[in-house]
């Protein structure tokens, strides 16, 4: 639904987006991880045709961003949550999404009954006649999601949806997200919250100006880490090294009583190890695969250590 | 151009201003004032001064003028904070992100803007006209108001200085990257119209004038023309959102 390609742009030669390649499949949900400043609002507002490009190219649900007709269908494919609400204060909830809805050019009967049931949904249908100025952050956020998705669109596009919130507010929006998830959205998520980002989306783009990794979540802990299996023992005597090192595991380290492997492929040379350990005469107390945290990599990669 | 979203959007922008209250004040607290104290100037100078109507009816001429600047002074405010207030607000990101074009928005912001403007001004208008005749009427022997040259400048000349007021609003609102820079900005179309009355008080030019008010009517509305394209062309959304403070 979205792809780039080298996707860079320039602010009087400050770059913002170096050479961003990324793309996100029909459904899925890509985390755009980084901190502040990473370029990531820069990425969402060249994907929403807010800005355009320096260099590169960039397709939404296969139009190019650069095409003046593809930029208005571009625009009604994606409901956007920016990163500060912008809501009309002065308006009600309701009358806020029915403008928008217009605005996206849904036809009223769909707006009305789109607009009933995101509302209810999000539990904010009692106050819907209330001013937008006398409502919570959350509240305000939950009615930016409604009018993002007021239109019905294909693609959701949100960036720190849960920045500022109180926690309870911030798992309300998550669970809101989820929800979408389930719906089969296609979501591009930007976010500096790692646990958000690991819990949310189905594939993760650590940005720092440059996308840094990209993959699943799970897969960028086991490449940038790598996987760990260590075996807890009664006692690591010199006979049961000695079978583990016969083993050639890539690495091993003994301390006290743990021996920490690293292995090619775990689920093959483990149960190896395992046995040559028993068959030197080794008692095993637990066996345990371990891994670096998205946290570990995030910092080590934001950090270019 | 589709003119329903530029309607769509006035509508948006009159719901706004009907709540704020000092938009509403300037838009029509200050027209009906003029239209109110104008006449009771008047009233004073013929009533207790006894001033020689002949002498007075110069002055009530060069009154109209007067409309042709509310109708350029009320679009400085409402213009640029029609803009300004969606930038403070951040609103204006979602907007801009809707498949609606730059012109569609503009126009209806300037739809709201001269309306706004030009309601109130002939508000303010109806009210000096019905109690500047109430006053002069005995004196004179003939309603004063209306006049060829008081219609060139409330029909022809009001709306055009309201329209070069608004896109000068506009352009101005959407090239600096603050509110102070854009309303200080804003002021610039009231001063040829200020020179022009300066003018009208040293007698250079008489204010009194069809012709005159006529030309000044063609002279506003070319102005109107030419920053209502400029002002368009201009209109940089990345700017507005990038580089606004």
């Amino acid at each position: 639904m979205i792809a780039t390609e080298n996707l860079t742009r320039k602010f009087e030669g400050l770059t913002a987006v170096d050479g961003l390649s990324f793309h996100v499949d029909r459904g899925e949900v890509f985390g755009l991880l980084g901190p502040n400043g990473a370029g990531k609002t820069t990425t969402i507002r060249m994907i929403c045709c807010l800005i355009g490009k320096t260099s590169g190219k960039a397709t939404v649900g296969g139009f190019s961003i650069d095409d003046p007709d593809g930029t208005m269908s571009i625009r009604k494919l994606i409901g956007l949550v920016p990163d500060n609400v912008g809501l009309y204060e002065f308006y009600s909830a309701y009358k806020n999404l029915m403008y928008f809805g217009r605005l996206y050019e849904t036809p009223e009967s769909r707006i009305t009954s789109n607009i009933e049931f995101l509302m209810k949904k999000l539990d904010l249908w009692n106050r819907k006649d209330d001013p937008v100025s006398t409502y919570s952050k959350g509240m305000k956020q939950k009615v930016a999601i409604a009018r993002a998705l007021v239109h019905d669109p294909e693609i959701l596009v949100m960036d720190e949806p849960t920045a500022n919130l109180d926690p309870e507010a911030a798992r309300t929006i998550r669970d809101t997200i989820l929800d979408l998830k389930k719906e089969g959205r296609t979501i591009l998520l930007n976010t500096h919250n790692l646990d958000e980002a690991q819990r949310l989306s189905d594939t993760i783009g650590i940005l720092k100006t440059k996308l840094l990794a990209v993959g699943k979540p799970q897969n960028l802990e086991h490449a940038i880490y790598g996987r760990s299996t260590v075996i807890q023992l009664e006692s690591a005597g010199d006979k049961v090294v000695q079978a583990v090192r016969d083993m050639n595991p890539r690495k091993f380290t003994v301390e006290g009583n743990a021996i920490t492997l690293e292995l090619e492929v775990p689920e093959k040379e483990t149960p190896l190890i395992v046995s040559a350990i028993v068959a030197a005469g080794g008692k095993i107390k637990s066996v345990n695969e371990t891994t670096g945290s998205l946290e570990d990599v995030y910092l080590k990669l934001v950090r270019g250590e | 151009m589709r003119f329903w979203k530029s309607w769509l959007i006035a509508r948006k922008e009159f719901d706004f201003i009907r709540i704020k209250k000092s938009a509403l004040g300037i838009s029509f607290g200050l027209p009906i004032g003029l239209g109110v104290l104008l006449p009771l100037i008047i009233y004073f100078e013929v009533s207790r001064k006894k001033v020689p109507i002949e002498a007075i009816t110069p002055l009530m001429g060069s009154f109209a003028f007067y409309f042709i600047i509310i109708a350029a002074l009320i679009p400085i405010y409402t213009s640029v904070s029609s803009i300004v207030v969606e930038k403070i607000e951040r609103s204006l990101e979602p907007l801009l992100a809707t498949p609606t074009s730059d012109r569609e928005i503009l126009v209806g912001k300037y739809i709201a803007t001269f309306t706004l403007a030009i309601v109130g001004t002939y508000i303010g208008a109806a009210i000096f006209v019905t109690l500047m005749d109430t006053v002069t009427h005995s004196s004179i022997g003939y309603f004063y108001f209306p006049n060829t040259a008081f219609d060139i400048a409330l029909f022809a000349a009001a709306p055009a200085a309201s329209i070069f007021s608004t896109a000068f609003g506009v352009l101005s609102s959407s090239r600096v990257t603050s509110i102070q820079s854009a309303q200080s900005l804003s002021v610039v179309p009231l001063l040829p119209l200020i020179i022009l009355y300066l003018m009208g008080e040293l007698d250079l030019i008489n204010l009194n004038d069809a012709t005159i008010l006529a030309y000044v009517a063609i002279g506003l509305a070319v102005a109107a023309a030419l920053v209502f394209q400029l002002s368009t062309a201009v209109f940089d959304r990345e700017e507005i959102l990038t580089r606004w403070k």
